[in-house]
């Protein structure tokens, strides 16, 4: 095992909450509105049991395998083949999700507060920024989860200067129709992806006892935050304009003027690009791992090539339609193979388990 | 190659010691012959050993007292408890050693005979008086500070902690300087792994040369292009105490005023010794007050300079006017009229620096009022612009660490020029870089922002704010490797 890639059972829980939150803060509202209107808020809970899930069945999985890395597990469930194929899907996978975030922050940045700068330079800049982090490996990007968080802290102080401020009525009826918040929950995909780390991170943490609670905590603790944000967000602007925004919740902080930097907009954009950051850092880490065993290239090197990878599909994704439609497009196929590999690979586990048991 | 070992003609012996010692005038060779039978030379450098002291305790006893045959070895130590006025001495045979000791002010006694020498400690005493320290002021803490005596340093740390595990291994380091340093640590307190590892770095040292603590923290460190100290330097002994009773180790150099204490941590470089005197939420807000005053040395520049450049509309009307107002026939872009006042402060602060206290308190007051005033009244720059730029400037003073506050005074130039070219996003690249380097770094094997990153959440009693000061006196966990090991294989 590489020592720049273990981490502690505290660490796997700021790094998968931290692989989860980010865009998904300022644009998933507008998703689950259009979908399940002033309902759009228990979509999202229910589409929490996804990230769960995940957490879960990786835990057990490797459990049941004794621990042993990726690659090998993999190798023993799939045979070399199957392993080879799931290992660059994966790889696939991230680099997706990452190009996704780092175009979402260049659309969303050059939208709101650098309107003068091209969306290209920041993909540029940005990719580059992520290899820096992600470069000496998952231990720097656990330790740095672990400080970004606090500042996470601050994401859910600023929605609470406006419960005061929403209408109840806005979210009532709490459920309009039961059918359209199952419709919603693919919206949430894309805000609850990164969690998909789990698979290549559990093998890798140092004290396994408490892991699988860790991963619960943080999934639980993303989702609270999701739908604490589109809560308030449908509370003070009503489901019918949320749903018409581009970034809803970023329409909602910048409406309350305070002294000196006139409203929460450059504040929160501040916390939040921080956060981007390391929610990129976690994908590329990700995309660097599988793409480093699939092609058995030295994971620094392996960096250097995912991460010209990554600047050229977030290039893709600009303008934010090009991304929202892609995404959307996408995210399902994307979800439905975690899905499938995580069950399959669990009943295989557990499988092995008994027959080496019974031996 | 020289030959080094004694043998048992004096003469032959003065020879081999000479080669190690420079021969200046003050190399003192006083021949004697010992109850007027026995030749021998009675070796020192003057100056570096206590004349009057050599003459009193070691000559006139050896001239007037001495009356016993001297023939062997035995027979110095016989002399040394009857007749000699010193309180220790060994013998040496090693000529190189010899004279490295006579360089550091023993006095040394060869006999005719003998094919040892008598090393006697004569080490002159005169020193700067210990004096409060200049550049770390304290209201509660102790008014000590370090001198450039080793001895009376690490005395300074002895008389604070009486405990019998507190260890101080010497060792000498530099070809040239044989400087005498000192490795101090509470040996049941300081983690063995994190002892080793320092150990390992700091015994090993070799340097043509060792004349500051600051120029032996750049031969330990692991990176030395990284801008962040990572070791921590004080004048203060009290600071020291605190230090080793959490599980650090000290380094003591000779004729060095200062001691270097490793590991270090970026958060320790904001507490201040008087935190843990003063009361809890007192001693907080000063805290608090510390970090917020880093946040505006680093950012409140860009963020002023991305306002007016290209966010102009996040200014509240009110302020905005105000602006505009000061802004009126400035013709330098805002971007050059904050360098300049930057570079303009740096320039005084340099230079105030070398002055004596008098003419830079002088320099002080023609640079901030006079120049300041000049250039807003010949409309160079703005009111607002100095206004911001002399709030940065002041909010560095509240760093404690001398080093530190250079450190996070260089980074506001980088994070300037980022914020010229890419606003706000730039701002946000910069903190972003400095957390990265930041979490990157370590100092002996402890991570750089622990306790924060790895979290230990037993150590967050003391960081941004800090708790009780029962809680406080606790070894932390994050100066503990080989603890947080043994966790992680649980």
């Amino acid at each position: 095992m590489n020592k720049n890639n273990t981490i502690t059972r505290n660490q796997y829980f700021f790094v998968i909450q931290s692989a989860m939150i980010g865009i998904g803060v300022i644009s998933l509202a507008a998703g689950v509105t259009k979908k399940a209107q002033q309902s759009g808020w228990i979509a999202i809970i229910i589409a929490g049991i996804y990230p769960i899930l995940c957490v879960i069945l990786s835990y057990e999985i490797y459990k049941n395998l004794n621990f042993i890395e990726y690659t090998q597990a993999s190798e023993q469930l799939f045979g070399k083949f199957l392993t080879k194929i799931f290992t660059v899907l994966f790889s696939i996978n991230f680099l997706f999700l990452e190009g996704a975030v780092i175009s979402g922050l260049a659309n969303e940045l050059t939208f709101s507060t650098i309107k003068f700068l091209s969306p290209y330079v920041v993909v540029f800049l940005t990719s580059l920024l992520i290899y820096y982090n992600s470069v000496d490996g998952l231990k720097i990007v656990a330790r740095l989860s672990e400080l970004v968080f606090y500042l996470t802290i601050f994401i859910f102080l600023i929605p609470i200067y406006f419960i005061n401020k929403g209408d109840v009525t806005n979210i009532l009826p709490v459920v309009n129709n039961y059918g359209s918040l199952f419709t919603a929950i693919p919206t949430t995909f894309f805000a609850y992806s990164g969690v998909e780390l789990s698979i290549a991170i559990v093998p890798l943490i140092t004290n396994k006892m408490g892991a699988k609670g860790a991963g619960i905590a943080a999934c639980i603790f993303t989702t609270i935050l999701y739908t604490f944000i589109t809560l308030v967000t449908i509370l003070y602007m009503g489901w019918k304009l949320t749903s018409q925004l581009q970034y809803p919740f970023l329409y909602l902080v910048a409406t309350t003027e305070i002294a000196v930097i006139s409203n929460f907009e450059p504040l929160f954009i501040f916390i939040w690009g921080n956060k981007i950051f390391q929610t990129a850092a976690c994908m590329h880490f990700g995309a660097t791992y599988f793409f480093s065993e699939a092609t058995k290239i030295p994971y620094k090197k392996s960096c250097i090539i995912s991460s010209i990878i990554v600047a050229v599909v977030g290039i893709f994704m600009i303008p934010e339609y090009k991304r929202s439609s892609l995404t959307d497009k996408v995210m399902p196929y994307l979800v439905g193979y975690i899905f499938i590999w995580l069950i399959a690979a669990y009943i295989l586990s557990l499988y092995k388990k008994v027959k080496k048991n019974e031996k | 190659m020289i030959e080094q070992v004694l043998v048992e003609d004096f003469n032959k012996n003065l020879t081999l010691i000479s080669n190690f010692v420079a021969q200046n005038s003050n190399f003192i060779k006083k021949e004697i012959l010992i109850n007027g039978k026995v030749s021998a030379y009675v070796l020192f450098i003057d100056g570096l050993a206590d004349k009057n002291y050599v003459e009193e305790a070691i000559i006139k006893p050896f001239l007037y007292k001495v009356d016993i045959d001297i023939t062997k070895e035995e027979d110095l130590y016989e002399v040394s408890k009857k007749y000699l006025f010193v309180s220790s001495f060994r013998l040496n045979n090693n000529a190189k050693d010899v004279g490295a000791e006579l360089l550091s002010g023993k006095t040394v006694i060869i006999v005719n005979g003998i094919k040892s020498a008598m090393i006697l400690d004569t080490i002159n005493p005169k020193y700067r008086d210990i004096q409060e320290s200049t550049s770390e002021k304290s209201i509660l803490g102790t008014r000590e500070s370090f001198t450039e005596n080793i001895n009376l340093n690490l005395t300074l740390i002895q008389r604070k902690i009486k405990s019998p595990s507190l260890k101080i291994e010497r060792f000498v380091v530099g070809e040239k300087t044989r400087t005498e340093c000192a490795l101090v640590y509470l040996e049941d307190v300081i983690d063995k792994e994190l002892l080793n590892t320092i150990k390992s770095r700091v015994l090993t040292v070799k340097a043509p040369a060792m004349l500051t603590t600051g120029v032996f923290e750049q031969f330990i460190e692991r990176r030395p292009f990284n801008l962040f100290p990572q070791a921590k330097n004080t004048e203060r002994p009290d600071k020291v105490v605190f230090d080793l009773l959490e599980g650090k180790a000290a380094i003591f150099i000779a004729e060095s005023p200062s001691v270097l204490v490793v590991p270090a941590s970026f958060i320790e470089f904001f507490q201040g010794f008087e935190d843990y005197s003063e009361r809890i939420i007192i001693s907080n807000f000063s805290r608090i007050t510390r970090f917020l005053a880093v946040i505006t040395v680093l950012i409140l520049g860009p963020i002023y300079l991305t306002l007016l450049l290209y966010n102009a509309e996040l200014f509240p009307y009110q302020l905005m006017k105000v602006i505009i107002d000061s802004r009126k026939g400035i013709p330098l872009p805002p971007f050059l009229e904050i360098l300049a006042m930057e570079l303009c402060i740096e320039i005084l602060r340099e230079g105030g620096v070398r002055l004596p206290n008098p003419v830079g308190t002088t320099l002080a007051i023609v640079g901030g009022i006079v120049i300041g005033d000049a250039a807003t009244k010949a409309n160079i720059v703005s009111h607002a612009t100095l206004f911001v730029v002399a709030i940065t400037v002041v909010s560095t003073f509240l760093i404690p660490n001398y080093q530190m506050a250079l450190s996070i005074r260089f980074l506001r130039f980088p994070m300037l020029i980022l914020a010229q070219m890419f606003g706000f996003y730039g701002i946000l690249i910069g903190f972003y870089i400095l957390l990265v380097a930041l979490v990157k770094l370590d100092s002996f094997g402890i991570p750089y922002f622990s306790p924060m990153a790895p979290s230990r959440f037993k150590d967050f009693g003391d960081v941004f704010v800090r708790s009780n000061i029962r809680k406080v006196f606790n070894e932390p966990v994050s100066l503990k490797p080989s603890l947080s090991r043994r966790n992680k294989n649980e």
